[in-house]
């Protein structure tokens, strides 16, 4: 049977290894907003909000160690999210109706953005119901903090750049345009 | 405007628990995702003419 510390400093690294991989889909989504001129609509912009808050979530623990209600901040943000692709997805399921951004691997953004908030909820599902990281230990500094300040700075430039992406996307209107056009040279 | 409004709240949440401050991070956190919800309530019903 694995030791509590040990139990601890893997679900740790599996917090760590979920952000990361969050943070290069948004990363990913901004190199399409900004180098390929795809520009987001509304609902895409919401499920960036929705990824963003589950990367908060995963910030918390990092910073303030492992929690029931850390976890139930990811979980619920993911399933925000994966309601917000699967609204998109409806809009385009009927043959005809067109589809929003180019396909990657076949499939657009959003559905991807589906994927990965189901794979979310049902990693942090299951990450959240072992009851030995809860448990206090002795002498054992579970921190990692240079790692967490940076990926603080990480997730905080992003936000950033996601508000001035959206400031230039859609200007200083209260409702983004549903089909926001790159502007012309 | 909306997005960018929900995005500076969540800013300031992400802010104030690299400061450390748990409860005060969750509560500005709460806020933004109430926003957000709200909002994609005003975009799905939006489509039926009600606006929500």
């Amino acid at each position: 049977m694995l030791k509590a510390s040990t139990i601890k400093f893997l679900e740790m690294l599996s917090n760590f290894f979920e952000l990361a991989g969050l943070l290069v889909v948004l990363i990913l989504a901004l190199v399409f907003q900004f180098l390929f001129q795809e520009l987001p609509c509304p609902l895409c912009l919401l499920q960036r909000v929705g990824f963003l808050c589950i990367a908060f979530g995963f910030l918390l623990n990092l910073r303030f160690g492992l929690r029931p209600s850390h976890y139930s901040i990811v979980i619920i943000s993911a399933l925000f999210t994966a309601f917000v692709a699967l609204r998109q997805i409806a809009l385009h399921v009927v043959p005809g109706t067109g589809a929003y951004g180019s396909p990657i691997f076949g499939l657009h953004l959003y559905t991807w953005a589906f994927i990965v908030s189901m794979i979310i909820v049902i990693v942090t599902t299951i990450l959240f119901g072992i009851d030995r990281q809860y448990l206090p230990i002795r002498h054992a500094n579970m921190r990692w903090p240079y790692l967490t300040h940076l990926l603080f700075a990480l997730v905080s430039i992003i936000i950033i750049l996601n508000i001035i992406g959206t400031i230039s996307t859609c200007g200083f209107v209260i409702e983004c345009p549903d089909n926001p056009m790159p502007p012309t040279t | 405007m909306v997005i960018a409004a929900i995005l500076l709240i969540l800013l300031v949440a992400v802010f104030l628990a690299w400061l450390g401050n748990r409860n005060l991070a969750i509560f500005f956190y709460s806020i933004s995702f109430f926003f957000a919800i709200v909002w994609f309530f005003h975009h799905m019903t939006e489509v039926i003419g009600l606006s929500l």
